[in-house]
């Protein structure tokens, strides 16, 4: 159910119909009003004839289909390029800063640090040169902050753990038909 | 509470440089004081706040005002409020602190309140099977919950 | 009249094309009519009207809707006026009116009253704006606390007075031992 959708929205002028008058045949003219939903604001063939409205049709679906299933890989992507961008900027690598987040348990995903370093600058660069202070005292090589911007970190790699056991995602779900059966039951299992 | 949640997590800009001469002693327990006394003070200015809060298996960060669109028809209705307490992370204009993986949620507060359910724009299913005369067009929809955050309040500190 | 009826068909539709972007799709940003829910939530639901026909088989799921359940709905919310209007012969409808003037419609021929119950929740509890693609399933009254990032805000004020290029300004830095640093290294040992 939609609120005030525009139904029927289609384009009328250098179309292939008369706008003042009733076209015969209903049923083609309704199959054609739906595809002119689509194709009506296409360029030459692809809105005056059905043909080449049919072809731009399925294109324009198999666009948003593809737009559909990609999103939300998308998103962590351009998140992941948001962040690595964002440390780049303060000379740090994002394995590093990564593996030393997972260690002290600080669990924020890309998407938000990502919003943390363009909208909030300062809590990004804090968290950064914390991480880089314990990478330091983990015994990687890092390139110490500029010294006009640096934060005075009081920090001991005490405080690594292990990193927690990350979360298994399972996109498709529990498979429905089995390829491999399930394995019989014994007596005793009952 | 939040003070041992968050001990040698938090940083201080840097008044004197670095690189001295002369070797200096640092008392670390002086200069958290230090910074959690900052820190209290300039929450107790209510200054506007913002929080990374987990809700509806993500991660969101939040302030006064937000809105935001979780996924589902949660059980929930129209006009309740809620307290969201899995928070990661707070700040404010000169602040941040990141819990470890959470904050205590006695010293962090965000309410929100429900203003809309409601549907989400139909999203195309598309399969195409050529020279196979199949052609399956399902337009997929879902329902969404929108949460208004009322405020975000840090205490305690 | 004349043999064939004259529609006039342009102007719905030219009024509705100045809503438009692009050709097929709209997409727009989290949005609550109203400030509503910041100091207190109100229903932005003002009105709703049950059209249906006293004896057609067709609105037999809204005369039991308003016989059993609508009541009860009306009692749960005093703000929202409820008009149950009879009409002969006429299609089944649930129309309802929000605070900021858009109305829907509902077409409940043939619905059972459950089907009609969902579609009364759902017209409850929405804020009247029209579904569209969300831009981004988040909106911020202020974006940004600490100011939001631009090219210099980390960019060292010693760029202010420097002649460009400078060279300690313009050094690639590197954790890794360059080849030059490996062999001057080598040379001073």
């Amino acid at each position: 159910m939609r609120l005030s959708s525009i139904l029927s929205l289609r384009r009328i002028v250098n179309s292939g119909f008369h706008p003042f008058q009733v076209i015969p045949k209903p049923d083609m003219w309704r199959k054609r009003e739906q595809l002119q939903q689509f194709t009506a604001w296409q360029y030459a063939s692809e809105r005056t004839t059905v043909k080449g409205a049919y072809r731009k049709q399925d294109k324009l679906f198999h666009y948003l289909n593809m737009q559909r299933e990609d999103e939300k890989l998308t998103e962590k992507y351009h998140a992941e390029q948001r962040v690595s961008t964002a440390l780049a900027e303060h000379d740090m690598e994002y394995s590093k800063f990564k593996s030393i987040l997972s260690k002290s348990h600080i669990l924020l995903d890309n998407i938000v640090l990502a919003q943390l370093a363009i909208y909030e600058p300062r809590s990004f660069k804090s968290l950064v040169s914390f991480a880089k202070e314990l990478a330091r005292q983990e015994g990687m090589s890092v390139i110490p902050d500029d010294a006009e911007f640096s934060y005075d970190v009081h920090v001991d790699n005490s405080i690594l753990r292990d990193p927690l056991p990350r979360a298994v995602e399972y996109p498709r779900g529990a498979a429905e038909n089995h390829t491999n059966k399930p394995r019989k039951l014994r007596p005793d299992e009952f | 509470m939040l003070r041992s949640m968050t001990r040698g997590i938090f940083s201080k800009i840097a008044k004197n440089r670095r690189f001295s001469t002369e070797p200096q002693i640092i008392e670390t327990e002086k200069v958290q004081q230090e910074v959690l006394e900052a820190i209290s003070k300039e929450v107790s200015s209510s200054s506007r706040l913002f929080a990374i809060v987990y809700v509806n298996g993500r991660q969101w960060k939040v302030s006064d005002g937000d809105l935001i669109s979780l996924e589902g028809n949660l059980p929930l209705n129209v006009g309740d409020e809620i307290k969201l307490e899995k928070v990661l992370m707070v700040g404010g204009t000169n602040f941040s602190i990141f819990g470890r993986p959470f904050l205590d949620s006695n010293s962090v507060e965000v309410d929100a309140v429900v203003v809309e359910k409601n549907t989400t724009n139909p999203e195309l299913k598309y399969v195409h099977l050529n020279h196979n005369q199949t052609k399956i067009v399902n337009w997929k929809s879902d329902e969404a919950t929108v949460l208004r955050i009322k405020s975000v309040i840090a205490k305690n500190i | 009249m004349p043999a064939l009826p004259r529609v006039d068909r342009l102007k719905p539709i030219y009024t509705a094309a100045k809503a438009l972007n692009f050709g097929w799709r709209f997409s727009d940003f989290l949005k609550i009519p109203n400030y509503n829910g910041i100091s207190r939530y109100t229903n932005q639901l003002h009105r709703v009207t049950f059209r249906f026909c006293k004896q057609s088989e067709d609105s037999v799921g809204v005369r039991n809707f308003i016989e059993e359940r609508l009541v009860e709905i009306g009692k749960q919310n005093p703000s929202v006026v409820i008009y149950a209007q009879p009409v002969r012969n006429t299609t089944p409808t649930i129309r309802a009116e929000y605070g900021n003037g858009r109305q829907l419609q509902i077409n409940a021929k043939n619905l059972s009253m459950d089907d009609i119950t969902k579609d009364v929740h759902l017209l409850f509890s929405r804020s009247g704006n029209p579904v569209t693609k969300l831009e981004s399933r988040q909106s911020a009254l202020v974006p940004s606390i600490q100011g939001q990032w631009t090219p210099i805000t980390w960019l060292s004020t010693a760029m202010n007075t420097e002649n460009l290029p400078n060279k300690n300004l313009s050094t690639f830095k590197s954790c890794k031992t360059s080849a030059t640093e490996y062999l001057q290294q080598k040379n001073a040992e």
